[in-house]
C-alpha cells in the first residue's frame, strides 16, 4: 500500500492528493455538509459501500503513471535514523489500597477526592432521582456520572468474594504536550493521539501504561472519560466514546468491557478486574492446592481457588467502543497489564517449590520487571506533518509504514549479557509480526517460548524464529544474552510480508533477506536493538545499578505447567468467518446500526454459526448462547473466504488447541491454551472450551480490528453465572445514550441456541 | 491527468445536503427489539430472561460432516485465490460440490 521510498515525487504527491480528499470526504461527512446517499449519487462509493476506486482519491485506484496502485505516501521520518532513541519501558503504576465502608463500598484513600466504588452502578442511583446533580454527568450536566449501566444486570458480580483491595484512577485523554515518537518527529497534537494518562483529569501518555495484578488482589480500576465533548474534534479519526476491554482475564461481563457500554466525555466507568482464577467453582474449590496462589508480597502465597492450569500472565486493555475499536486502539487506547501467581512469580531467587524463578529480578518480593520486559509491537503512520494518520476507509486493513515499540520509532534497549523474558503484544490494527533476533554476524539467535496469550506451555519450546502472530496475541519468549559479549548489538527483526491491502501475510523472508529491508514496507526488518552493556539502571528499585557480573539465578524449567486433557465434549459448535452473504449491520428501515455506527461504514465481513445464514456485527443480536455452566465443547472456527487471514479473539475464557484440521499444527499451538486464533488462509482450528463462575454478554470477533469494526464480531451470552443472579438468564442489551442507557431485548440465532 | 479535488465539489454540495446524521448519538437504539425500549432495567431484565429458546428448525451443533464441508469449501475458495491471486471478494458464494469421503 505505501508507495516505494523510490517513488517519484509525482507521484507521491498524487497519493497525498488522494488521501487529502478522503480525509476531507470524511470531515464533510462528519460535519453533516454531506451524506452517504451523496456519496453514492456522485458515484464516490460503489454500491457495495466501498469507496470507488477513482484516481484522486482511493489508494487502489490506478495511477496516472501507470497500471500500479495509487498507494499511500510513505510517512516522513523528519530524520530520525531507527536505533537513536532509548526504547522507553511502560510506564508502571502504583496502586491505592481501598477499603470497605460501613454501606459496603470499596473506599479510595481520602485524599484522591473520588467517590467509593459501588456493586450497583451510580447510574443506578441517577436513574433513581436524574435531579441530583451528584450523579449527573458533572461536565455536560446531562446524563449519569457512571457509565455502567443501571441495576442488577451490571452490578458487580460476586462483589463481597472478590472485593477489590487495590484500585487505579485513570483517564482517557488528550496526550500530553510535547509528546512524540522519537524526539525528531514533531510533537502530537492533543487530538491526534487519546491515550491513558494516571489520575481523574489526566492528559495522555506514551509509552502505554503498566498494571501489575495478582491473584488474590482484586482490583478496582477507575476509567474517566477525558476526551473533547464534540465528535468531530478528533484530529480525523477515533471517537470519544469508550468502553475497556480486559484482554483476557477472567471477569464478570459487566466488567469485560464488550457488553456495549461504552460512556461518554465526563462519565467514568468502574471495572472490577476480579483476579478471578477460572475453574474456581469446580476445580480446587477449597483453595488447598499451592501452585493456585498469588504472593503476599512478604515471600509467602495466598492461596486462591480454582485450576492453576489455567494461570494467565500476560495481557492487555484496549479500548473496544463497537464500530471504532481500530480507530481507538490505534489512537492511543491502550495498555498493558500481568498477572503474576505463585509459579509464575516475577522473581528468580524465591525457592519454594512453587515458584518457576523465570527471568524477572530479585530486588522485590513479586512482579520484578528488571529482567521481565514487555515489548510493545505496532505500527503506525503520519501524514506530511507527522500527526499520527489513520484511513478510515479502509476495509480490509490498516498497515502503518512506520515501526514502533513501546510507541517509540525503532529504538534501542541496553540488556546485560544474562536471561531475559520479553513478553511480545502485537498491538498492531492489521499486521501480523513473525519475529526473529538476528545475532551480531545476523544468524538467528536461539531462544526458548514460554508462554502463548499469557497461558504457560507444559514445556519450553527452544526456537530460532517465532510463528506469525496476529493483532493481540502475546508471546512470552526467554533469550539468553549471556553468549555475546558486552558490546555486542542484536536485533529484534520482522520477517513477515504483509498483503499490500492489509487482509493478512503473504510469505516469511529469510533472516537475511528481512535485514536488507523491503523498500516496500519499511516494518519489515529490524524494528528494535539490544545493546549488551556491563551495567543497567535498575527498574524495580530506581537508583540501583544491576551489573553483569552478578550471577543470573534465574531459570527456565523443563516443566511450566501440567496438560488440560482434551476430553469428548458435551457439544461442538462451528464459526465461520467470512465474506459471504451480505453484511447486515443496519436497519433495514432506519439505517441505523446497534450501536451507531459511522455513516460511511459498509459490512463486509460476516459470521456464519454452524453453516447458516451469515450476519454481521449487532449488539442486540445473540450469536451463540452457553447454556449452563462447566460444559465442555469443542469450537471450530473457519476461514470462510479465500485469500485472507484473521485472527480470532475469545472474550473472557481461552480455549486448548486441538488441531487444525489436516493442516499442521505448531508446537506452540497444539494442546496449548489461547484466546486469539489465526484462521490461516483457507484454514480452520479446533479447540476445546468452557465457561463457568460468570455470567453476562460477551463476544468474539477477528482481531484485525479493521475487520472487527466492518463488523465481523458477534455477540455470547452466557448463562453461566452463580446460581440466582441475573447472568443465568439473557441478559437485556443496554443501548447507551449520552442521556443514559435503555435497554432492549436481544434477538437469538436459534442455530446458536442448544438449550431444550 | 489532472487531480481530482473532490473536497471542494463536496463542500458546494454539502451546502445544501441535509445533516441527516448529525445526531448519530441519539441513535443508538436497538433495531431487532422485540420489545419496547425501556429505562427500567428491572423490566428490561425480565422480557430478556423470559425470552424462551428459539424453534429448533436450525442445528444448534455442528456435526463432522459440516465441518468438513466448511473446510472444503473454504479450500475451494483458497485455491481459486491461489490461481487468480484475487481475494473473494464481498457478497461471492461459489458453487461448490461437498465431497463427504474428500478429506480435508
Amino acid at each position: 500500500m505505501y508507495l516505494s521510498s523510490k517513488a517519484s515525487r509525482a507521484r507521491q504527491r498524487e497519493a497525498q492528493n488522494a488521501r487529502n480528499n478522503r480525509a476531507e470526504i470524511v470531515k464533510a461527512l462528519s460535519h453533516g455538509q454531506i451524506t452517504r446517499r451523496d456519496l453514492y449519487k456522485w458515484g464516490l462509493f460503489t454500491a457495495g459501500g466501498f469507496l470507488a476506486w477513482k484516481n484522486g482519491l482511493s489508494p487502489l485506484a490506478r495511477s496516472a503513471f501507470g497500471a500500479i496502485p495509487t498507494g499511500t505516501p510513505r510517512s516522513p521520518l523528519f530524520g530520525a535514523q531507527k536505533f537513536t532513541q532509548r526504547m522507553p519501558r511502560l510506564a508502571l503504576q502504583t496502586p491505592t489500597p481501598l477499603t470497605r465502608d460501613a454501606a459496603g463500598n470499596a473506599a479510595f484513600p481520602a485524599a484522591l477526592g473520588e467517590r467509593p466504588a459501588q456493586r450497583l452502578s451510580y447510574h443506578t442511583d441517577f436513574s433513581a432521582n436524574p435531579a441530583n446533580p451528584q450523579f449527573r454527568n458533572p461536565i455536560t450536566g446531562r446524563g449519569p456520572i457512571e457509565g455502567r449501566p443501571p441495576g442488577e444486570v451490571f452490578a458487580h458480580q460476586r462483589w463481597d468474594e472478590f472485593f477489590p483491595k487495590v484500585g487505579y484512577v485513570l483517564s482517557i485523554g488528550q496526550i500530553a504536550p510535547n509528546t512524540r515518537f522519537h524526539p525528531n518527529f514533531p510533537a502530537q497534537n492533543p487530538n491526534s493521539v487519546w491515550s491513558f494518562g494516571p489520575g481523574r483529569f489526566a492528559r495522555g501518555t506514551a509509552p502505554p501504561l503498566l498494571i501489575k495484578g495478582r491473584y488474590g488482589e482484586p482490583i478496582l480500576t477507575r476509567v474517566y472519560n477525558n476526551l473533547p465533548l464534540v465528535r468531530e474534534e478528533n484530529g480525523g479519526f477515533g471517537r470519544n466514546e469508550i468502553q475497556t476491554h480486559f484482554h483476557n482475564a477472567h471477569n464478570g461481563a459487566e466488567s469485560d468491557g464488550a457488553a456495549n457500554v461504552h460512556h461518554f466525555p465526563g462519565t467514568f466507568y468502574d471495572y472490577r478486574w476480579s483476579t478471578t482464577l477460572a475453574r474456581r467453582d469446580k476445580i480446587n474449590t477449597q483453595a488447598t492446592d499451592r501452585r493456585a496462589s498469588g504472593p503476599d508480597g512478604n515471600g509467602g502465597l495466598v492461596n486462591v481457588a480454582g485450576d492453576f492450569r489455567e494461570l494467565q500472565g500476560t495481557m492487555w486493555f484496549h479500548d473496544h467502543r463497537f464500530f471504532f475499536t481500530a480507530e481507538n486502539v490505534y489512537k492511543g487506547n491502550f495498555a498493558k497489564i500481568n498477572y503474576y501467581s505463585g509459579p509464575d512469580r516475577g522473581n528468580e531467587v524465591l525457592t519454594d517449590g512453587v515458584n518457576l524463578r523465570l527471568p524477572s529480578g530479585r530486588l522485590l518480593d513479586w512482579g520484578n520487571i528488571d529482567f521481565d520486559v514487555d515489548l510493545v509491537v505496532s505500527d503506525a503512520a503520519f501524514d506530511p506533518t507527522g500527526q499520527l494518520f489513520f484511513d478510515i476507509f479502509n476495509t480490509d486493513g490498516f498497515l502503518g509504514d512506520v515501526p514502533l515499540v513501546n510507541l517509540a520509532y525503532a529504538p534501542f534497549m541496553e540488556v546485560l549479557p544474562r536471561k531475559y523474558r520479553f513478553r511480545i503484544l502485537n498491538a498492531c490494527m492489521s499486521r501480523f509480526l513473525q519475529l526473529a533476533i538476528a545475532s551480531p554476524a545476523n544468524t538467528a539467535v536461539p531462544f526458548k517460548f514460554i508462554a502463548n496469550d499469557g497461558n504457560l506451555v507444559v514445556n519450553p519450546i527452544a526456537l530460532t524464529q517465532l510463528d506469525h502472530q496476529g493483532i493481540a496475541e502475546r508471546y512470552d519468549i526467554v533469550v539468553d544474552f549471556s553468549a555475546f559479549q558486552t558490546g555486542s548489538r542484536l536485533k529484534l527483526v520482522n520477517l513477515l510480508r504483509m498483503r499490500g491491502d492489509g487482509r493478512g501475510p503473504t510469505d516469511t523472508l529469510t533472516l537475511a533477506q528481512a535485514l536488507a529491508g523491503d523498500p516496500n514496507d519499511p516494518v519489515i526488518g529490524p524494528v528494535l536493538e539490544f545493546r549488551v552493556v556491563g551495567s543497567v539502571p535498575s527498574v524495580d528499585v530506581p537508583g540501583v545499578t544491576l551489573f553483569s557480573t552478578t550471577p543470573d539465578t534465574s531459570v527456565v524449567p523443563a516443566v511450566l505447567t501440567e496438560q488440560i486433557p482434551v476430553v469428548t465434549p458435551v457439544r461442538t459448535r462451528m464459526v465461520e468467518f467470512g465474506r459471504s452473504g451480505g453484511g447486515d449491520s443496519r436497519d433495514r428501515a432506519t439505517g441505523q446500526c446497534t450501536p451507531d455506527c459511522p455513516e460511511t461504514a459498509v459490512f463486509p465481513w460476516t459470521i456464519k454459526i454452524n453453516g447458516q445464514e451469515a450476519h454481521s456485527m449487532n449488539a442486540n443480536r445473540i450469536s451463540l448462547l452457553i447454556p449452563r455452566p462447566g460444559e465442555i465443547e469443542h469450537w471450530t472456527y473457519v476461514n470462510g473466504g479465500g485469500g485472507w487471514d484473521h485472527p480470532i479473539h475469545l472474550h473472557f475464557e481461552e480455549g486448548v488447541t486441538i488441531n487444525r484440521g489436516s493442516a499442521s499444527i505448531p508446537a506452540t499451538e497444539r494442546l496449548v491454551r489461547k484466546d486469539v486464533w489465526r484462521l490461516r488462509a483457507g484454514g480452520q482450528v479446533t479447540f476445546q472450551v468452557q465457561f463457568g463462575e460468570y455470567g453476562g454478554s460477551y463476544v468474539n470477533h477477528c482481531h484485525n480490528t479493521v475487520h472487527e469494526d466492518f463488523a465481523m464480531l458477534m455477540r455470547i451470552q452466557l448463562l453461566t453465572g452463580v446460581a440466582e443472579s441475573p447472568q443465568t438468564a439473557v441478559t437485556p442489551t443496554p443501548n447507551p445514550t449520552p442521556d443514559g442507557v435503555v435497554f432492549t431485548t436481544p434477538e437469538i440465532l436459534p442455530e446458536g441456541d442448544p438449550r431444550v | 491527468m489532472r487531480q481530482m479535488h473532490i473536497p471542494r465539489r463536496l463542500m458546494l454540495s454539502g451546502s445544501v445536503a441535509a445533516a441527516v446524521f448529525a445526531a448519530a448519538g441519539l441513535s443508538a437504539l436497538a433495531q431487532t427489539a422485540t420489545t419496547a425500549a425501556t429505562t427500567d432495567a428491572v423490566a428490561a431484565q425480565r422480557a430478556a430472561a423470559a425470552a424462551a429458546p428459539a424453534a429448533k428448525t436450525k442445528p444448534v451443533a455442528s456435526t463432522p460432516d459440516m465441518v468438513l464441508e466448511a473446510c472444503q469449501r473454504t479450500q475451494a475458495r483458497f485455491d481459486k485465490f491461489q490461481k487468480s491471486g484475487i481475494p473473494e471478494q464481498f457478497g461471492s458464494e461459489e458453487p461448490f460440490t461437498f465431497q463427504p469421503n474428500k478429506k480435508c
